[in-house]
């Protein structure tokens, strides 16, 4: 218990720090903490990797040490750039009035947010109960995630055998391990392993993504009920979070690393949306491009997602596309190359190994299995299974992105839109050219293409990364405050939401 | 003004989908039964189960239950192994596999580690009759109940 409060203060300390040297003025208390443990979790993650990319391994000490610096370098960072990033200041172009939690908005609106704002707080009281009550139980996590964290406890550092040694190839080799690093944090505290422990800190990664995205909607369409809505509304995804029933695969609380990866991609996401629309705000690009390098230290999946937001900014991104897009892409791949990628390039390769799949013969021989993945894709989001599944996530989403008509033409939201479907694209793609198997699958599908019973394995696990994003482009794309802000750069379709106010100031 | 009343009904029925698994058992949908099944089971786990490594073990053992029957019995079966080879085996010694499953092989390679898991898997070919590899301690066998018997025995 002990080891589990020092990580997850140590995060929160770090990441507090972080987001103030971001610059973010007169954030809502809620969201400034989900801030913290975001930017702290992750920080702590990848300051580990780097460690033992490094060769100086993973000890209690050299944490400290580290986190210290850390720690350190950031309050004195702060303290000499205290009078540039004061709000008001002439440098950064921000007024006094700017410098508040939320706008105000009316009595009625008031008490809504908070009558929200309590199931909320229950659903990510359950899921952190929950977390801390069961042991890790799920397959991939146990075999994967939470063994890498248990080799860390005992080996200080991964670059060992169970990276090298094709004995240990089910543990995924090349697969980054950030959410084992932070998952070890609490062994590192108390001298011992316990995958109780080590398991309890998974469920934080999901009060940082409900309390993030309640701030930054509730910001941008002035009124906090929108916000704890939007929040609850993820809060409530039965594959993610639960507020009742929990089902066993990708959940909060099973120790897997989606819903650390929806974090960052959903983190990642709005920050870049929003430096697009006010590129002159350097720090949200700082931003997008650190959470995209926390992503990519979680899984492989966010690779295809930062050459999407490179993309998308460089088609969007208008006269300085060039400079935007280097400021966020740039600071991702120098975290994914310097904690990970590098070492990452000697580890054995699965025959998962999607890359070197990415042919035009594997392609064009994948192309018959479209039907089934189209269908399962179907299935899982437009059936009457999606209901129970995802409570009517998928077509209420639609609806909403149906009622913003052209104001998904903004920027912002269009790179949103964007990035949403290029990334399920890149799964498509994916299970298209896998020549994943396993004899779970062959014997269950006697001959059948292994790739039906991936899907049925996989198909929320990925959807998972993006729900929090759709729900959160269709609530800012959506007319539902009743309010019609200008778009962030005063050109081009108007309505909607603002993003720029992620940053915390009126535009 | 209709716009912004379509879309405040749209998400008030994503509330009343989540609302829905309110209702009591008996007249809910299957998986959602099977849901908050799991959910009770792990509630009583949660009271039953220790703060210390090895309940918590038993507790993901049964947990594990809660996907396949056959595999919890059968986890079980290994805990107990487990617990005894944790005590016969110094960290850093060796277990042969033999006939174990490949799933059961790296759960088991996650229990005991830091001692090391090594031998084919029965999806490999691994059969009870395998030969024990050079510098192994334990044997631990796939069978029916599975067992652990000593190298050389």
């Amino acid at each position: 218990m002990i080891g589990l409060v020092v990580a997850l203060v140590a995060a929160a300390v770090l990441g507090g720090l972080v987001d103030r040297v971001l610059g973010a003025p007169g954030l809502d208390p809620l969201e400034r903490f989900g801030r913290a443990l975001m930017f702290g979790l992750g920080g702590l993650g990848a300051l580990s990797m780097l460690a033992d990319s490094a060769g100086l391994g993973v000890s209690p000490f050299g944490m400290l040490m580290l986190w210290a610096a850390a720690v350190a370098g950031l309050w004195f960072r702060l303290r000499r750039g205290g009078d540039r990033a004061r709000p008001g200041s002439p440098v950064d172009g921000r007024s006094a009035a700017s410098a508040r939690s939320l706008p105000p908005e009316g009595a009625l609106s008031r008490v809504l947010g908070f009558a929200l704002l309590l199931p909320l707080g229950a659903a990510l009281f359950s899921v952190v109960r929950a977390g801390w009550q069961r042991p890790a139980f799920q397959f991939d996590a146990l075999t994967r995630w939470i063994f890498k964290a248990k080799v860390l406890a005992f080996d200080g550092t991964l670059m060992g055998p169970v990276s090298s040694d094709p004995a240990f190839a089910f543990t995924h080799q090349r697969y980054p391990p950030l959410v084992s690093h932070v998952a070890n944090l609490p062994a590192l505290v108390n001298g011992s392993f316990d995958d109780r422990l080590a398991s309890a800190l998974f469920p934080w990664f999901a009060v940082a993504l409900a309390l993030v995205l309640y701030g930054i909607v509730a910001r941008a369409t002035s009124r906090r009920w929108v916000g704890a809505a939007a929040a609850l509304w993820v809060a409530c995804l039965p594959p993610s979070l639960y507020l009742v029933f929990p089902p066993p695969g990708a959940g909060a609380a099973s120790a897997m690393a989606d819903i650390p990866l929806s974090l960052f991609l959903t983190g990642g996401g709005l920050a870049a949306a929003a430096a697009l629309v006010a590129p002159e705000q350097r720090r949200l690009a700082w931003e997008a491009g650190l959470l995209l390098g926390f992503a990519t230290l979680v899984k492989n999946e966010a690779l295809p997602f930062v050459a999407g937001v490179a993309l998308g900014l460089l088609a969007l991104g208008g006269a300085r596309r060039f400079a935007l897009t280097a400021r966020v892409v740039l600071p991702a791949s120098v975290i994914y190359v310097a904690a990970w990628g590098l070492r990452a390039q000697g580890f054995p390769a699965l025959d998962e190994h999607y890359p070197a799949q990415l042919n035009p013969d594997a392609v064009t021989a994948g192309l018959a299995r479209l039907g089934p993945i189209l269908a399962a894709l179907r299935a899982e989001v437009a059936s009457a299974d999606t209901l129970h599944r995802w409570n009517l996530t998928w077509p209420a989403a639609l609806v909403l992105l149906g009622l913003a008509g052209r104001t998904l033409l903004r920027r912002d939201l269009a790179l949103l839109l964007i990035l949403i479907v290029w990334q399920l694209s890149a799964y498509v793609l994916a299970y298209t050219v896998t020549a994943w198997s396993s004899p779970a699958a062959e014997e269950a599908l006697a001959g059948g293409d292994p790739v039906v019973f991936l899907l049925n394995l996989t198909l929320a696990r990925l959807l998972l990364h993006l729900a929090p994003l759709l729900v959160a482009t269709a609530v800012l794309a959506a007319p539902l405050a009743g309010v019609r802000p200008r778009s962030g750069d005063g050109s081009g379709p108007r309505g909607g939401h603002d993003l720029v106010s992620l940053a915390g100031e009126t535009p | 003004m209709l716009r912004t009343l379509v879309a405040r009904i749209v998400l008030v029925l994503v509330f009343a989908a989540a609302a829905l698994k309110l209702v009591p058992a008996e007249r809910l949908p299957e998986a959602l039964r099977a849901g908050r099944e799991e959910f009770v089971g792990a509630q009583a786990l949660g009271e039953a189960v220790g703060r210390d490594g090895s309940a918590a073990r038993i507790g993901r053992s049964l947990l594990r239950g809660g996907f396949a029957q056959a595999r919890s019995r059968r986890a079980f079966h290994w805990l107990g192994l487990v617990e005894e080879a944790a005590v016969l085996l110094p960290d850093g010694g060796t277990i042969q596999l033999k006939g174990v499953p490949r799933n059961d092989a790296w759960f088991l390679a996650y229990d005991l580690y830091p001692r090391r898991v090594v031998g084919l898997t029965a999806e490999e070919g691994s059969t009870l009759e395998d030969d024990s590899l050079p510098g192994v301690d334990l044997i631990l066998l796939g069978s029916e109940p599975p067992r652990l018997e000593r190298a050389g025995e």
